[in-house]
């Protein structure tokens, strides 16, 4: 008799000269949960900021230190590229807003530059998807909950949020997981949801 | 500074770092917390110190004593080494040659000018201190040290430690065996006991290199402040580029800078401890404005050049997770992101006291020293939002569409579409400074399907002021 194969969560950590790509609406979570991806990495570390709205004060929370964080700034279509292109090259780990429009061959470049110089990056574009491809492990927000607030009382506490892996990261099967932030820890995935999607129904 | 009515400059830690007359009438002086001194004297008039503005100011001074003796080096706007040896044979004794700089400093900056004479940089400075009645001409150097608080080591945890220790003068430290202090203390501890003993750091003549030397030329003339800002930081961090290669580190600096018409300027900066990228760009940037402002540089800046006037082996102490490389390359490329975007897009921030999002960041610009909070993070701030904080706070907050039933909110009107309000928090009410006509501002936590927000509810009208994204 054999034991049911365990599920195989996908490890929310950067890697080397791996992307992560987070997809979804703003509002879902995604901004905290890939801030929270840099909290680990030595040395410095960049954030690109399109829409100029990146809070410092959710940086630090997640435990990046204040001395080893900066923000870019640039709302520029066209020079987002190269702003972030330098980033990648001399930054340890490196957050980066993708604007609307930004074309698939730059992401791709860009993703190959990471590979390169071995540089983690996350990509989190303000509007549509990721080129397949760009990200090892892509997340895409499916719900968001909050706890803590009842009819004027409490306040947010607890956050969990219903992502959908898939990509390289992940073995090319889509996983759903969800990670709960309890503000102590931003990147906890909670076994109790997590579970591979079927792949075919036989009906 | 006003000469008539109390006055003084603080530094970004709300320091008393210069007082006029009128303010030390009143006990006021240099060290002295600000609230401390407004407390001595409510009408002082206060001063943010801004070295770049003292730079501009104190270049006189230095032009004045460069009449006289070649070479100055500047430490900071306010504090100069001259080296004598060779004037002093010229001008027929120090006392002569003292005397004459006094007066030639007074003729540009009026009288005050505190000048001390001394074998070392070390022991001069701390004359210059004393100089009370006029230049002070230390002979006997050995005893002048030895009478000094251990404090005068500049280092205020080493000098703390030394007085448990029970060393309390520069004297006790200096009669320590040095290979003891060096066991104990390490570098800090060695570079104590030698200024102790009359002995600067010391220095291993070298030949320098001229190609350690780093130089830029502008085929469009810089013609402002914001531009030499930027050069001075690249070749700031292209220099020590170049000497971490060779392993070694700049006490001296000469900054060289060329005019349109061809004018040559040059200036020397030392500093005690090896520059570092923010402390030798900041000197360049001082020393470039202080040109332009004087009119030094007519027509715009057309070459600039760093080169070092003094090295040693005593690189920078890095921390045990620093690494040189890394180092470097972050900073190469913090460098090009800052040509690409401008200085004012690529910002770090720092924690500081404050009710909302916004109030709690304090901004500066990467490669410019972290100002001091201008409030303090850790007061109580009675209803300041907790944890956790959103993560996107627009720069001004934003008219946001909210139904509300019997003061409850019902849904949020989000681009095109409504979603309703599943659960809300709140209100915190913030009072604001009502006697200044601000009125109370209540904020609510709202949490939707699609997300949460924080929003504020003053005039009749809601606004989004962050997304807990």
């Amino acid at each position: 008799m054999t034991s049911a194969p365990q599920p195989h969560y996908p490890r929310l950590e950067l890697e080397a000269g791996k992307v992560v790509g987070l997809v979804g609406s703003p509002g879902c979570g995604l901004t905290r949960l890939g801030l929270g991806l840099l909290r680990d990495r030595p040395g410095w570390v960049a954030c690109v900021d399109v829409r100029g709205w990146l809070s410092p004060a959710a940086l630090w929370e997640v435990g990046v230190s204040p001395d080893r964080a900066v923000i870019v700034r640039c709302d520029d279509t066209g020079l987002w590229p190269q702003v972030t292109a330098a980033l990648i090259e001399g930054m340890q780990a490196v957050y980066a807003e993708v604007p609307v429009g930004m074309g698939a061959p730059m992401l791709r470049r860009l993703g190959a530059l990471a590979r390169a110089r071995t540089t983690p990056v996350v990509l989190r574009p303000l509007g549509g998807d990721l080129p397949s491809g760009v990200p090892h492990l892509r997340l895409e927000a499916r719900t968001v909950d909050w706890e803590g607030t009842a009819r004027g009382r409490g306040r947010l506490h607890v956050r969990r949020l219903t992502l959908a892996a898939s990509g390289k990261g992940v073995g090319g099967r889509e996983q759903i997981i969800e990670v709960e932030d309890d503000g102590t820890n931003t990147l906890r995935v909670v076994p109790r949801l997590a579970a591979t999607l079927p792949e075919r129904a036989v009906g | 500074m006003p000469s008539d009515e109390p006055a003084q400059v603080v530094d970004d830690s709300n320091q008393v770092v210069a007082a006029n007359s009128p303010a030390r009438s009143h006990g006021i002086e240099a060290g002295m917390a600000r609230r401390q001194a407004e407390a001595l004297c409510p009408a002082v008039v206060t001063h943010a110190q801004d070295q770049g503005i003292e730079a501009r100011a104190f270049e006189p001074v230095v032009v004045a004593m460069e009449t006289l003796v070649p070479r100055v080096e500047l430490v900071h706007p306010g504090l100069t080494f001259v080296p004598i040896a060779g004037a002093v044979r010229y001008y027929g004794g120090e006392e002569t040659l003292v005397a004459e700089m006094a007066a030639s400093i007074e003729r540009v900056a009026g009288p005050g000018a505190a000048l001390g004479v001394a074998q070392g940089p070390f022991a001069a400075r701390h004359a210059a201190a004393r100089a009370v009645d006029g230049p002070l001409i230390i002979t006997d150097e050995a005893a002048f040290l030895a009478s000094l608080d251990v404090g005068a080591i500049g280092k205020d945890d080493l000098a703390s430690t030394f007085r448990w220790l029970g060393i309390t003068t520069l004297g006790e430290l200096a009669r320590l065996p040095r290979a003891a202090v060096a066991s104990r203390f390490g570098q800090i501890g060695l570079d104590a006991h030698r200024y102790a003993s009359g002995e600067d750091r010391e220095t291993q003549p070298r030949v320098i290199p001229d190609s350690l030397a780093v130089e830029e030329s502008y085929e469009e003339p810089l013609v402002n402040l914001e531009q030499a800002g930027f050069a001075a930081r690249r070749v700031a961090h292209g220099l020590l580029d170049r000497l971490r290669g060779e392993g070694v580190a700049p006490h001296r600096v000469e900054i060289e800078a060329e005019a349109v018409g061809g004018k040559v300027l040059s200036r020397v900066w030392r500093n005690a401890d090896p520059f570092d990228e923010v402390t030798l760009a900041e000197r360049v940037r001082w020393q470039l404005r202080a040109w332009v402002e004087s009119g030094g540089i007519p027509g715009g800046l057309r070459r600039l050049r760093v080169m070092p006037a003094d090295v040693s082996d005593e690189g920078r102490q890095l921390g045990l997770a620093e690494d040189p490389v890394s180092e470097a390359e972050a900073t190469r490329a913090l460098i090009r992101a800052q040509s690409l975007v401008g200085p004012n897009a690529v910002l770090q921030a720092h924690p500081q006291g404050g009710r909302d999002p916004a109030d709690r960041v304090r901004w500066f610009r990467w490669g410019e020293p972290a100002p001091a909070p201008t409030r303090d993070p850790a007061a109580p701030w009675p209803g300041r939002l907790p944890a956790p904080s959103p993560a996107l706070v627009p720069p001004e907050p934003r008219p946001l569409t909210v139904e509300w039933e019997r003061g409850h909110p019902t849904r949020v009107r989000l681009r095109s579409r409504w979603e309703p309000v599943v659960s809300w928090a709140g209100p915190w009410r913030r009072m604001g400074r009502w006697w200044e006509g601000e009125e109370a501002v209540d904020r609510y936590q709202l949490v939707t399907s699609a997300g949460a927000f924080l929003c504020e509810v003053h005039d009749g009208k809601t606004f989004l002021v962050g997304v807990y994204d």
